[in-house]
C-alpha cells in the first residue's frame, strides 16, 4: 500500500483510486459504525475521498496513510452526525434485525451482513467506532486515540467496558 | 441470544465485508470523476502508454483485412465461433452502449482453410499469458474517441467466488478500466474494454499492456463481495487498428453563452455521444459539469472513465439531446435528483442552474 501512496502523492490518479478501492471496505465499515443512514455513509465516504485527494501531499509518511484516511472519515462522519442528529431518533435493535424489520435508512443489500450490525448495535454508541477500529480494522489503542483525539487510556477503558456490555447482553 | 463474543469472534465479525451499496458505489465513482477532471495529467500519462502509431501497420493490416474478409464471406464460420470470439455479439445485451452492426466490428482471429477445404483452423495472434491467466484480444471496434477491445480471460484454476450460469456475480477492471462483460463458466470471463483516446487516427498500431487486473466476486457463501488483484507481466499487445467512420455524425454548434461556456459540436457514433465543449473561463477557475439528457429526459451515463464529455447511448432515445453545462458546485447540490423516478425534477433543476444549455435535434440532416 505504501508504494501506491507514494505514487498517488506524485499525482498518479489511478494509484489514488486504487488506494481508495483498497480502503473501501474499511471506509464502509467505520462509517457504518458511526452513522445510521446509508446516504450519510455514502456522503461521508465521498467527502473523505475528495478531502484525501486534496490533502494527500500533506501526509508526511506513507506508512501513516490508513490512520490519516480514517481520521478524515471520522471528521466527516462527525460533521454529518451533528448535522442530522435531530432527525435521527431511530435505534436499530438486534431483535429487529432478527425479524427482518430493517429501518428504511439502509438498503437490504447493504445490511446483508446481519452479524456485523447485530454486534455493533449491541454496543453503546460511544463504543461502536472504537470497537470497529480496534477489532475490525486492527488499529492499536494509540492509533485510535490519535484518530478520535481522545486519551489512549480512554480507548482502553471503553474497550473493556464494551466487552462487559457484550457479556451482559448475552 | 446464543452467541459467545470472544475477542477472536468479534474480530472476525467486524472485519468481514459489509454488503454492497449502489449509492456508495455511485458516490465513490462520482468523486473519482471529479478527481479525474481535476487531474488532466492522467490523460497524458495514459496516452503515453497506448500511443504507438503507424509502426509496421501496413503488413499487419493486410493480415487482418484478409481475416475479416474471410469471416464476412463465410457467415457459417463467422457465426460458428462460440469458443473464442464473437464477444461483442454476446456482450451487447448486457452492455451499457448501443448495438453495433456486424460490419463495425473487426475480428482479430485468423482462419486457415485446410487443403481439402473441409476444415478451418482458427488462430489467435493476440494472446498473452501471465500467472495462470491467458488473455485473448479477439476483435475491436474503433470510433473517433476510443477503441473497444473484445477481451477473453481464461484461468488455469477456477476463478474466485461463486459462479452461477447467466448471473453476473463478477466485475473485472483491467488497469482500472471496467471490462464490461460476463463470466462464461468457472474458468472464463469475457467482455469489452474501452481504451480512451483523445483522437483516434484513421490507422495506427495500438500498443496495449495489461498490468493489473482487479476482480470483484461474490464469495462462496453468497454473503458479500470480495476482491482479488492480479499484478501481471508480459501481457503486451500491438494491435493494428483501423477507425470506423460509418454512421459517425458530426453536428456543429459553435456558440458560447454569456458565462463563457459553450459548445463547438456534438459527435454521435453508434455507441457514444461526444460533446466538444468550450470553457473560456477555465483558467480563471471556472469548473463545470456537463449533463446530457435524452428525448425522455433520462440522463446519459458517462461512456468513459477518463473522458468526461463522452456518454454511452445504451437504450436511450437520442432523437433529441438536452445538453446542460453547470458550475461544478451547483451541480453537486442537485445531482441527487437524477435518482428520482420523476425525471422532470432533475431536468427542471438543470434548467435553473445551467450556465449553458442547448437542445439538439439529432434527426436533422
Amino acid at each position: 500500500m505504501e508504494r501506491l501512496v507514494k505514487k498517488a502523492q506524485k499525482g498518479d490518479t489511478k494509484a489514488f483510486i486504487a488506494l481508495m478501492e483498497k480502503s473501501k471496505e474499511t471506509l464502509k465499515r467505520v462509517a457504518l459504525s458511526y452513522l445510521k443512514n446509508e446516504e450519510d455513509v455514502a456522503d461521508a465516504i465521498q467527502e473523505t475521498i475528495l478531502n484525501a485527494y486534496e490533502h494527500l501531499g500533506e501526509l508526511k509518511k506513507a506508512a501513516f496513510f490508513r490512520t490519516w484516511l480514517v481520521r478524515i472519515l471520522i471528521n466527516n462522519c462527525t460533521k454529518l452526525y451533528r448535522k442530522n442528529k435531530e432527525h435521527e431518533n431511530y435505534e436499530y435493535t438486534p431483535e429487529e434485525l432478527a425479524t427482518g424489520n430493517r429501518p428504511e435508512e439502509f438498503s437490504v443489500a447493504f445490511v446483508s451482513n446481519l452479524e456485523f450490525l447485530d454486534l455493533l448495535r449491541t454496543l453503546s454508541e460511544e463504543n461502536r467506532t472504537i470497537f470497529q477500529l480496534y477489532f475490525g480494522e486492527q488499529f492499536t489503542t494509540a492509533e485510535i486515540a490519535e484518530i478520535l483525539q481522545i486519551k489512549e487510556n480512554t480507548v482502553k477503558s471503553r474497550i473493556r467496558r464494551g466487552k462487559e456490555q457484550l457479556r451482559k447482553e448475552l | 441470544m446464543d452467541k459467545q463474543y470472544s475477542d477472536q469472534t468479534i474480530k472476525e465479525i467486524l472485519s468481514a465485508p459489509v454488503g454492497e451499496s449502489d449509492i456508495i458505489d455511485w458516490k465513490m465513482q462520482d468523486a473519482y470523476e471529479k478527481i479525474r477532471k481535476m487531474n488532466k495529467t492522467e490523460t497524458v500519462q495514459k496516452k503515453r502508454v497506448i500511443r504507438s502509431i503507424g509502426k509496421g501497420f501496413a503488413a499487419l493490416a493486410a493480415v487482418f483485412v484478409l481475416v475479416f474478409t474471410i469471416c464476412l464471406a463465410n457467415p457459417v464460420w463467422a457465426s460458428g465461433l462460440p469458443l473464442i470470439g464473437g464477444i461483442f455479439e454476446r456482450i451487447q445485451r448486457l452492455w451499457n452502449f448501443g448495438e453495433l452492426s456486424e460490419e463495425e466490428i473487426v475480428s482479430l482471429m485468423t482462419e486457415t482453410v485446410s487443403e481439402t477445404e473441409t476444415e478451418v483452423e482458427k488462430g489467435y495472434p493476440y494472446q498473452a499469458s501471465s500467472k495462470g491467466y491467458t488473455f485473448y484480444i479477439t476483435e475491436y471496434y474503433a470510433t473517433n474517441q476510443g477503441v473497444f477491445l473484445g477481451v477473453r480471460i481464461e484461468s488455469e484454476e477456477k476463478l474466485p467466488g461463486f459462479y452461477e450460469p447467466a448471473e453476473n456475480n463478477m466485475n473485472i477492471l483491467i488497469d482500472w478500466q471496467t471490462l464490461e462483460g460476463i463470466q462464461l463458466d468457472e474458468y472464463t470471463y469475457e467482455g469489452v474494454l474501452r481504451i480512451d483516446m483523445e483522437e483516434v487516427p484513421e490507422q495506427f498500431e495500438l500498443d496495449f499492456s495489461i498490468r493489473e487486473v482487479w476482480i470483484d466476486y461474490l464469495n462462496e457463501e453468497k454473503t458479500a463481495h470480495n476482491h482479488k488483484t492480479l499484478v501481471l507481466d508480459g501481457c503486451d499487445f500491438k494491435i493494428p487498428i483501423e477507425r470506423s467512420d460509418k454512421d459517425l455524425k458530426m453536428i456543429p454548434v459553435n456558440e458560447i453563452g454569456e458565462a463563457g461556456v459553450g459548445m463547438k459540436s456534438v459527435q454521435i457514433s453508434p455507441v457514444e455521444v461526444t460533446l466538444n465543449l468550450i470553457n473560456t473561463e477555465e483558467e480563471e477557475g471556472l469548473v463545470t459539469y456537463p449533463v446530457v439528457l435524452d428525448a425522455k429526459g433520462r440522463k446519459l451515463e458517462p461512456g468513459s472513465m477518463n473522458s468526461p464529455d463522452v456518454y454511452a447511448i445504451g437504450d436511450s432515445d437520442i432523437s433529441t439531446l438536452y445538453v446542460y453545462v453547470c458550475e461544478w458546485d451547483e451541480y453537486m447540490d442537485i445531482k441527487g435528483l437524477a435518482l428520482e423516478e420523476d425525471a422532470s425534477l432533475f431536468q427542471n433543476a438543470l434548467e435553473e442552474c445551467a450556465l449553458y444549455k442547448k437542445v439538439i435535434d439529432t434527426t436533422e440532416k
